[in-house]
C-alpha cells in the first residue's frame, strides 16, 4: 500500500509539478526523497534555494512523513536541525495530503511564520518586535546558506 | 667575596622566593586546567553516552516515539514515574539481598538449582539500571519544569535524543536480559525441590520473583493510568480512533461507474490515490466523503476526523462536527 501510494505521487508530481517546489527519491529506495523549495518572492527567504530530506513511514499515508530541511534557514518555526514545527506534520496530519500539498504547506510557512507557537523563541521574539531586523537576519542567513 | 656571594645567592634565593607564588599559581592553574579539561571530557562522554545525535535520533525508529508525538506530556509523566520506580524499587529490593549472600552465601550451595547466582545477578543488572534510570528521571524531571509554550517541542526534542543515545538502549538491552532471567529464575525456583540447608534463600527467590511481578503489575497501571481514554477537550479527540461499531455503522456501496459519476467530482480514494474501478466498496462518511473501504476503516481506527474536510464521524447530530485544528 505504502510503496503503492508513494509511486503514485511520485507520477502525479511529474504530471503536474507544483510550483517552486520539486522532489524525488535519491535512490534505489522509494521510501527516503529529496525535495528543494524555492524561497518565496515575497519573503525574505527570495533567491534561496532550500533542499529538505523526506522520510516515508512503512505505514505511510496513515502516519505522516517525517520532513526536515537540510539547508540552514532562519525561520521561528524551523530550527537548526532542520526540524520543523508545523501540526501537519504531526497531529493534524490526514491521509489525504501529500508530498506537494506538504510541501505548498512549508512554502506558505515561508511566507508567514508562525511567532505563536514558535520552535526558535528568539527567532519569534524578533519577528514580532522588530520585523525589519528579523527579515535582514533572514535575508542574510538566505545569501550565506541557500545561494 | 665571600660576603658578595652570600648576597648574591640570598638575592637569588629571594628572587627564587618571590616567584614561587607565581609557581605555585601557575601550577594551579595547570592543575586546575587540566581538571576542568578532565571534567569536560567526562561530561562530554557521558553526555554522548545518554544522549543520541541529530543523525542518530533521526535513525532512530524507537516505538515508543510515536505514543511520545502523539501524547508528549502523558509520555514524559509515564516515563518519568517508571525510572524513579524502577530504581528506588531495584535499590531497595537488591541491597537486602546483596546482604542476605553475603553472609549465607555458603549456605546457598545445597540447593540443587543455583538459586545464589540467580540472585545475585538479578540484583546486580537492578542495581547497574539505577544510576543510569536516575539519570534519565533528573533529565525528564528538568525539561517538565520548563514549561512555556514550546514545551511540548522540548519534552519531544529531549526524548527523540534520550530514546537514540546509546544509555538508553543500554538499559533497554539490560532490562529485556532482566525479563529473560526473571523466566530462569521462575523455572529454577518451581524446579528446585530441596534447599533444606538454606531455606531462607529459597524464600528470599520466591519473593524477589513476586516483587518483580508486582513491579511489572505496577508499572502497566501506571500504563493506563497515564494514557486513558480521559474526557479529551474536542481538538484532541479527532486523534483517537472511532470506535469499530461506529465504522461499522457507515453507509457502503459498491461503485459503478455509470451511477456515481455525478455524485463524485473525482473518481480517485484520496488515501491509496487510485482511481476507483467498477466493484470497488466504497464507505460513505457522514460529511458525504467517500474512500475506498479498505483504506478509510484503516484510517479511522487512528482517528474518527474525514480525512478530507476532518470533521468527526462520530458527531452526535449524524452530521459530524468539525474540528479546531491545535496552534
Amino acid at each position: 500500500m505504502a510503496l503503492k501510494r508513494i509511486n503514485k505521487e511520485l507520477q502525479d508530481l511529474g504530471k503536474d509539478p507544483p510550483a517552486n517546489c520539486s522532489a524525488g527519491p535519491i535512490g534505489d529506495d522509494m521510501f527516503h526523497w529529496q525535495a528543494t523549495i524555492m524561497g518565496p518572492s515575497d519573503s525574505p527567504y527570495a533567491g534561496g534555494v532550500y533542499f529538505l530530506n523526506i522520510t516515508f513511514p512503512s505505514d505511510y499515508p496513515f502516519k505522516p512523513p517525517k520532513v526536515n530541511f537540510t539547508t540552514r534557514i532562519y525561520h521561528c518555526n524551523i530550527n537548526s536541525n532542520g526540524s520543523i514545527c508545523l501540526d501537519i506534520l504531526k497531529d493534524q496530519w490526514s491521509p489525504a495530503l501529500t508530498i506537494s500539498k506538504v510541501l505548498l504547506s512549508i512554502s506558505s510557512l515561508l511566507t508567514d511564520a508562525n511567532p505563536d507557537d514558535p520552535l526558535v523563541p528568539e527567532i519569534a521574539h524578533l519577528y514580532k518586535t522588530d520585523r525589519t531586523r528579523h527579515d535582514a537576519v533572514a535575508r542574510e542567513w538566505t545569501q550565506k546558506y541557500a545561494m | 667575596m665571600a660576603s658578595l656571594s652570600f648576597a648574591s645567592g640570598a638575592q637569588h634565593s629571594v628572587r627564587a622566593l618571590q616567584s614561587l607564588p607565581k609557581l605555585i599559581n601557575y601550577q594551579l592553574q595547570a592543575h586546575g586546567q587540566a581538571l576542568h579539561r578532565g571534567v569536560g571530557v567526562a561530561r562530554r562522554a557521558l553526555g554522548a553516552f545518554f544522549f543520541g545525535t541529530e543523525e542518530e535520533a533521526q535513525r532512530n525508529r524507537d516505538p515508543l516515539m510515536e505514543t511520545v508525538t502523539q501524547y508528549p506530556d502523558e509520555s514524559l509523566w509515564f516515563i518519568k514515574v517508571v525510572m524513579l520506580f524502577g530504581a528506588i524499587s531495584g535499590f531497595v529490593i537488591s541491597i537486602p539481598c546483596l546482604f542476605y549472600l553475603w553472609f549465607f552465601w555458603l549456605e546457598g550451595a545445597s540447593c540443587n538449582r543455583p538459586l545464589r547466582y540467580w540472585v545475585l545477578f538479578n540484583c546486580s543488572l537492578q542495581l547497574i539500571q539505577v544510576p543510569i534510570r536516575l539519570v534519565f528521571f533528573s533529565r525528564l524531571l528538568h525539561v517538565g519544569r520548563q514549561g512555556g509554550p514550546n514545551h511540548r517541542n522540548h519534552i519531544h526534542q529531549c526524548l527523540r535524543l534520550l530514546t537514540s543515545g546509546r544509555a538508553w538502549k543500554c538499559s533497554k538491552f539490560l532490562s529485556i536480559l532482566n525479563y529473560g532471567w526473571f523466566i530462569l529464575g521462575v523455572v529454577w525456583v518451581l524446579n528446585s525441590s530441596h534447599c533444606a540447608e538454606a531455606p531462607g534463600l529459597w524464600k528470599l527467590t520466591v519473593g524477589v520473583i513476586a516483587m518483580s511481578m508486582a513491579r511489572l503489575l505496577i508499572t502497566l497501571v501506571c500504563f493506563y493510568y497515564s494514557f486513558p481514554p480521559r474526557n479529551l477537550p474536542t481538538a484532541s479527540r479527532r486523534r483517537r480512533g472511532a470506535t469499530q461499531a461506529a465504522i461499522d455503522a457507515l453507509p457502503v456501496s459498491k461503485y459503478h461507474a455509470s451511477a456515481d459519476v455525478p455524485l463524485l467530482r473525482d473518481p480517485t480514494c484520496s488515501i491509496c490515490l487510485a482511481e476507483w474501478v467498477d466493484g470497488d466498496e466504497l464507505r460513505w462518511l457522514p460529511c458525504n466523503h467517500s474512500f475506498h473501504k479498505k483504506c478509510v476503516d484503516k484510517w479511522l481506527k487512528r482517528s474518527s476526523a474525514c480525512p478530507l474536510c476532518l470533521r468527526c464521524v462520530e458527531g452526535r447530530d449524524g452530521h459530524g462536527q468539525t474540528i479546531a485544528p491545535i496552534g
